[in-house]
């Protein structure tokens, strides 16, 4: 039981091992580097920087990354469908309407996207 | 893979019927996004549509329930939905909420840029999912039902997006709310981890199912009872979490004032009535059912949560001079009476009709002061202080006395239906013998008339102070508001004094 998941133990032992070892390491054998307030500030080819770090987006790059995801996961759902399609069929089980029925709910979603103009990237 | 009868026998248990209701919500709420997209000019008209589609539901709904003939719980979907006499009013009382909810944000939306159709939508889906959750039969629906809601309550929340209140009350519910789904899947995957364990007794087949969760966790073998299982007691504090999340118990109540505040009124309203009452129903078809056998563990436990809700709800709206965070902390303090209810319903059976009882008192008190509340917003929803309600029963008088109802039977002033209420559950604590936690609960109630008669006081006792500011315009309200406000009056007065309509709704004889 428990003894399976000894390698997952010793994966967990090198990680650690390894993160303290390299972090360790270079904190004892290192050179100290020399740090002022200069130094330390970011480098923007000897201008002085300027403005936020922190950009905003325009909201249509989140829009579109929604979109995106919402496609992925119907992609997910019906890789699976796909694969157990002919067995289905063959045994006379009910396959193709509900997956149809996913579909088209998605479909109304974008028909609606689409009206509403969130695919216009320059309006 | 499932062999070929057991997948066929999964697809005979699809009663697609059984959940009609459900589906007829999902496909309005769908429709009016086609029809918004392709004719957005006849808004008017989607909206009545919207209205008129509900109420159908609603009274197909509360004609099966009277047509039907008392009698086993009815199961489909090998288990996942159960439904029960009990359900099928939850069904009635969310449907009926989110009518309430549409006139409201109808009301809100009035004077401002924020899309229409979109917030129905939004709130079709949830109260749908609200329905589903209240009959699911395993922790699959449960939770799948649970997220649904929590991510277009995300949206309901957020929806007024100029507004910095309502963006910040959102990205609070989010967070806290994400963090308590997660909570919550954590302590189902643990009870689903160890009661699928085939070393221990009465391993489940289907560890998801609450029935099977159940006879796992009452089973006791050789080494002990399963449910002094170090996983099943974790699982089940971590699944209660979730749920106490929802309705705003003590120590989950942080994200009530800020999101109550900031949330436009008819969310508010929703969170406060809708949520409250499906936790509520939640925590107990959990605790009758898959945890029944857990209860020397959960009463201590929720005895201390209702403890320290009752008197945390009861103080901390003392201070307050924003009638939205009165709102939310006093629900707070509703929670504490529901979760005595709860505790009384282990040793009193009729207990949990009382807290059914209680909660449709609430709701109709809650919407009548909410209408009331969204009619005197200002343009910012979040500012709505206790000084804008003063001479309101001289200004508009309808709206003064449906204010002043509502507040007393919340505070549970003797001719009121909340009153009645409050006596229920009192008595059924009684008779369970949780005599400290009674005085607590009475204790609490004498301070809540302080932070409801403040506000009162406001609309009934005040002079209207011409400042020239916060909008000295008169007040619109249509006449379908009259007809809803006097309405929900008359049911307060009424209900306070003849009950017998009102608990025979929910089985209290």
């Amino acid at each position: 039981m428990l003894t399976d998941y000894l390698p997952v133990l010793i994966q967990i032992g090198l990680a650690v091992f390894f993160a303290v070892a390299i972090l360790g390491f270079s904190h004892l054998m290192g050179q100290r580097a020399r740090t002022n307030s200069l130094k330390d500030s970011a480098y923007e080819c000897g201008m002085l920087p300027e403005g936020r770090a922190g950009a905003r987006f325009s909201v249509k790059f989140y829009l579109v990354a929604m979109l995106f995801i919402i496609f992925d996961i119907e992609v997910v759902f019906l890789i699976p469908w796909v694969l157990v399609y002919r067995d289905f069929l063959s045994q006379n089980l009910p396959i193709l309407f509900p997956v149809l029925f996913f579909i088209l709910v998605l479909v109304v979603g974008l028909i609606y996207e689409l009206k509403k103009g969130v695919l216009e990237w320059d309006k | 893979m499932p062999s070929t009868e057991e997948l066929q026998a999964l697809v005979a248990a699809n009663t697609w019927s059984a959940l009609l209701p459900e589906i007829l919500l999902g496909v309005l709420a769908l429709a009016l996004l086609a029809v918004d997209a392709f004719a957005p000019r006849r808004q008017p008209q989607t909206l009545l549509a919207a209205m008129v589609g509900q109420a159908a539901i609603l009274a197909w709904l509360l004609f099966a329930v009277f047509t039907a003939e008392a009698g086993e719980a009815r199961v489909y979907f090998a288990g996942s939905v159960v439904q029960t006499a009990l359900s099928d009013w939850m069904r009635i009382f969310f449907v009926t909420c989110s009518l309430f909810t549409t006139h409201l944000a109808l009301v809100y939306l009035r004077n401002r840029e924020y899309p229409r159709v979109e917030y129905i939508h939004v709130s079709l889906v949830v109260t749908a999912s609200f329905m589903l959750l209240v009959q699911s039969g395993n922790f699959l629906l449960f939770f799948v039902a649970l997220e649904t809601l929590t991510i277009g309550f995300y949206v309901l929340v957020a929806f007024a997006r100029t507004s910095r209140f309502s963006l910040e009350a959102g990205l609070k519910y989010l967070v806290m709310g994400g963090f308590s789904s997660g909570i919550l899947l954590f302590g189902i995957a643990l009870l689903y981890g160890v009661a699928g364990n085939p070393l221990l007794p009465a391993t489940a087949v289907d560890p998801l199912n609450f029935i099977e969760l159940g006879a796992f966790i009452g089973a006791v073998g050789i080494d002990g009872a399963n449910a002094a299982h170090p996983l099943v007691i974790a699982g089940s504090l971590l699944v209660l979490t979730g749920v106490l999340f929802k309705v705003g118990a003590v120590p989950f109540q942080i994200w009530v004032p800020d999101v109550y505040q900031g949330a436009p009124t008819p969310t508010t309203a929703a969170l406060a009535v809708a949520s409250k009452a499906g936790g509520f129903f939640v925590l107990f078809i959990l605790l009758s059912g898959p945890f029944l056998a857990l209860e020397s563990l959960l009463f201590p436990v929720l005895a201390g949560v209702t403890a320290v809700t009752l008197v945390f709800g009861n103080i901390a709206p003392l201070g307050q001079q924003n009638v939205k965070r009165i709102m939310g902390l006093s629900g707070v303090a509703h929670a504490g009476v529901l979760l005595l209810g709860m505790l009384a319903a282990y040793q009193v059976p009729w207990a949990f009709h009382a807290v059914l009882f209680y909660l449709l008192v609430y709701a109709i008190a809650s919407f009548a002061v909410f209408e009331v509340m969204a009619h005197l917003a200002p343009d910012e929803d979040a500012d709505q202080d206790i000084s804008h309600y003063r001479g309101l029963l001289k200004r508009h008088p309808l709206l003064g006395s449906a204010l002043v109802i509502g507040l007393g039977s919340l505070a549970g002033i003797p001719p009121l239906a909340g009153f009645i209420a409050k006596v229920l559950i009192f008595v059924a604590a009684f008779q369970a013998g949780l005599y400290t936690l009674l005085a607590v609960a009475i204790l609490g109630v004498v301070i809540s008339i302080y932070y409801y008669f403040g506000w009162m006081r406001a609309a009934v006792l005040r002079e209207l102070v011409d400042d020239g500011e916060s909008g000295r315009e008169p007040l619109r309200v249509t006449i379908p508001t009259k007809v809803i406000l006097v309405a929900l009056a008359l049911i307060t007065v009424v209900g306070g004094i003849f009950q017998a309509g009102l608990t025979k709704l929910v089985g209290l004889s």
